[in-house]
């Protein structure tokens, strides 16, 4: 029982019902949640447990689903907000910024809230462009929210998990390709989760990542380890606020050497902050320019080749690492 | 036209190869069918032909290096009326192409509207100055007090300096070239010296002694291959059958040009025919079986262990046995042991009768389906340990087998072909 193979989305139909069959607080809302299962079936089979006083099924308006999450937390629940993608929450900003993120701290502390705010956001297939955008980097630079990108299975459930038990507001950010990936859950695991994970071991070039680009780079390692014949350390984030600086520190003043890729476009994009925190405090540890490698300053296109061409892919990855190796002594 | 000579596949399970040595070099004229270079593969040393006349360009990997199977490792200019003067000839690089210099104010001359071009090139400005370094190596400089500036202007640090450049300075600075390849093979760590003159060999060696240093000694792609047979072998289900044959036969047939081992095969091959398990390979969702009887036998070379197969033995004569095996033996001294030659057997024989053993176990060679451990001839009698693969062949069938061989040995008419 303790290990159990399963996938993504599955991950986090188990957390959310095992924390409402625990606690009879915790509810879930959004667009298609109840009847439906979900857009991509992680409420699947709730509404039929749990009743519809507690998988509620909401009109398309964000701004009320994250409203009306608050209003209930405020009041005593633990509520679950599903958005349907990344895009249609910048309709529920204001309650997420103004309201979600301000209150414990406008209360001196007297209101908690503990709410948690799912959506999956990225470039999927033929989305374009109104469906297929990453906001991590706005919401984590907002005080009060903590924001979390899931990308492996078991993360996904136990973080989900712990998401929802937190007193302060989550950002739960998931992504659109990742609901059917397979992956192992270790129910028996305790995991801190706000650190970053050592997805694999290496000496020579640190490569951090989050999200769906954590597969694309670890497809892209064996190609670089081979060209450039040094070993590559693989960090998948996991907390994009507050970030485990710890855990890159520790592997950058091994190698020296840093690349980060993220899926969202490279002008103000996450990466810039990782990028500037290497630059203030690591400086005299690093041995090459840090590598930025995002995606194109440009809408996502509709076209299949365009949209692929305007995102990091596993060969793109290589390439550029590769170069960027060559061109910098190793 | 060029024409690209690549790392060939020498064996199925060869990802990689190390080059031996070249026989031509750059600018050389070469007629098809020339032998280029020498590849060692996991398992045997090869040479490598071109298939097209033509004049040496380029090589690609030097001597000692390891590369991919199918990347390139030469290049042949096939132009027919191409001559020596006329080609241009390129050496293996061996020093960085010099950087390209961009400067902010190029980049962004003429074109006052900001083009995806202009963003693509910000990205990527690159600046050269005096002294240009990554912040570790400079701090890594300035800690053995290296003057990154002089030493750049001097041409003896590349532009830019990284870590490794300062690495190798400190090192080419406190030790002498001798003493230096030992600190290389010994893999040792200049930090662990004091660094306050310039080290001689005799002080590394020293060292080395009073710290009971061991040296690091990579594994040759053959000893890996060894080592992943046999550690295949170790994780196939075995079982064994120990008895003895009659070697009065043997014995009495046997002389200077058809050794024992020429008979055990025959024997052996007779067997495999009788009781078709023997000659049998198992695949994932099948088993195969060959309808001849193909063998391989254990030959060592040195530090060098061969299982090299003689095939279809069933149809061979004595004669033609020895005269294979000894063609083998000279191969095998000659180090021109190839791939096909360890290809295709379902039995192995390990005979170390020679040496006086009278009784020992063999591990499974490869894809085989069992293998044969046979003894000194003792009292009349040559003790043989069979090891099978129960997979395959089930304890019946192993008993069977053994007792055939014990009948054949006997057998007078095996011994008049």
């Amino acid at each position: 029982m303790s290990k159990v193979e399963m996938l993504y989305r599955e991950a986090l139909n188990r957390a959310i019902d095992e924390a409402m069959s625990s606690d009879s607080n915790v509810v879930i809302l959004g667009e298609d949640v109840g009847l439906y299962g979900g857009s991509y079936r992680v409420s699947e089979g709730l509404v039929a447990k749990y009743g519809e006083d507690r998988v509620i099924d909401t009109p398309i308006a964000e701004l009320s689903i994250v409203g009306n999450a608050v209003g209930m937390a405020i009041g005593g629940l633990r509520p679950i907000a599903e958005i349907m993608t990344a895009n249609f929450a910048l309709l529920a900003f204001d309650q997420i910024i103004n309201h979600m993120a301000k209150y414990r701290y406008m209360s001196a502390g007297k209101i908690t809230l503990p709410v948690v705010v799912r959506f999956p956001q990225g470039v999927s297939r033929q989305l374009a462009a109104q469906h297929s955008e990453s906001y991590e980097q706005m919401l984590s630079a907002v005080p009060g929210v903590r924001v979390l990108a899931v990308s492996s299975v078991n993360y996904a459930y136990h973080a989900l998990k712990r998401a929802i038990f937190s007193d302060d507001p989550i950002i739960f950010i998931e992504h659109e390709l990742l609901y059917n990936k397979k992956g192992i859950v270790d129910f028996d695991e305790e995991i801190d989760i706000f650190k970053a994970n050592i997805v694999k071991e290496g000496s020579d070039i640190t490569i951090v990542s989050y999200l769906k680009m954590v597969d694309d780079v670890i497809k892209a390692v064996p190609e670089i380890e081979q060209k450039l014949n040094k070993s590559c350390e693989v960090i998948d984030l996991q907390t994009l606020n507050p970030i485990d600086f710890e855990t890159i520190k520790k592997s950058v003043e091994k190698t020296g050497r840093v690349v980060i890729v993220e899926e969202d476009h490279y002008t103000g994009g996450y990466g810039s902050q990782i990028a500037s925190f290497l630059a203030e405090k690591l400086f005299y540890t690093l041995d090459a320019p840090i590598l930025r490698i995002a995606g194109e300053d440009t809408p996502i296109p509709y076209n299949r080749k365009l949209e692929l061409a305007s995102i990091p892919t596993p060969e793109s990855i290589a390439n550029r690492v590769t170069q960027w190796g060559e061109s910098n002594g190793l | 036209m060029a024409y690209e000579i690549v790392m060939p596949q020498l064996s199925d399970s060869m990802n990689e190869g190390k080059l031996i040595s070249w026989k031509v070099k750059a600018g050389d004229s070469v007629k098809s069918g020339d032998v280029i270079a020498e590849v060692e593969s996991d398992k045997a040393i090869m040479e490598v032909q071109t298939f097209k006349d033509g004049i040496v360009q380029e090589l690609k990997i030097s001597e000692g290096d390891t590369a991919p199977v199918g990347s390139v490792i030469a290049v042949i200019e096939d132009n027919s009326t191409a001559t020596v003067e006329k080609a241009e000839v390129k050496k293996p690089k061996t020093e960085p192409k010099p950087k390209e210099i961009k400067t902010v104010k190029e980049s962004i001359k003429k074109e006052p509207e900001i083009s995806q071009d202009i963003v693509e090139k910000r990205r990527d400005i690159k600046i050269e100055i005096e002294g240009m370094a990554s912040p570790r190596a400079k701090a890594l400089a300035g800690q053995y007090g290296i003057d990154i500036v002089t030493l750049q202007k001097e041409g003896r640090l590349p532009k830019p300096t990284h870590t490794q450049d300062i690495k190798e300075f400190i090192y080419k600075r406190y030790f002498t070239p001798k003493a230096l390849k030992v600190v290389r093979d010994y893999e040792l760590d200049y930090d662990a010296f004091a660094l306050n003159h310039k080290y001689r060999y005799d002080e590394v060696m020293r060292y080395i002694e009073d710290n009971d240093i061991a040296m690091p000694k990579p594994l040759s792609t053959m000893q890996k291959a060894v080592i992943d047979t046999v550690t295949k072998a170790q994780q196939k289900p075995v079982y064994h059958i120990y008895d003895f044959i009659d070697a009065t036969l043997l014995q009495e047939y046997s002389s200077e040009d058809k050794s024992i081992t020429v008979w055990l095969l025959k024997i052996f091959a007779q067997a495999m025919m009788d009781i078709e398990q023997f000659r049998s390979r198992l695949l994932k969702e099948s088993i195969q079986i060959y309808p001849n009887a193909s063998i391989s036998l254990a030959m060592a070379n040195g530090e060098a262990l061969y299982m090299p197969v003689f095939r279809d033995i069933n149809l061979k004569s004595s004669d033609e046995i020895a005269k294979e095996l000894a063609y083998m033996k000279q191969k095998l001294k000659e180090g021109r042991v190839s791939a096909d030659d360890l290809r295709g057997s379902t039995f192995g024989i390990s005979n170390l009768g020679m040496t006086g053993i009278e009784r020992f176990d063999a591990m499974i060679n490869a894809d085989d389906s069992g293998i044969a451990a046979t003894g000194a001839i003792k009292n009349g009698k040559i003790a043989v340990t069979l090891t099978i693969d129960h997979r395959l062949i089930n304890g019946w069938q192993g008993a069977v087998f053994m007792q055939r061989l014990k009948e054949l040995a006997k057998n007078e008419d095996i011994f008049k072909g």
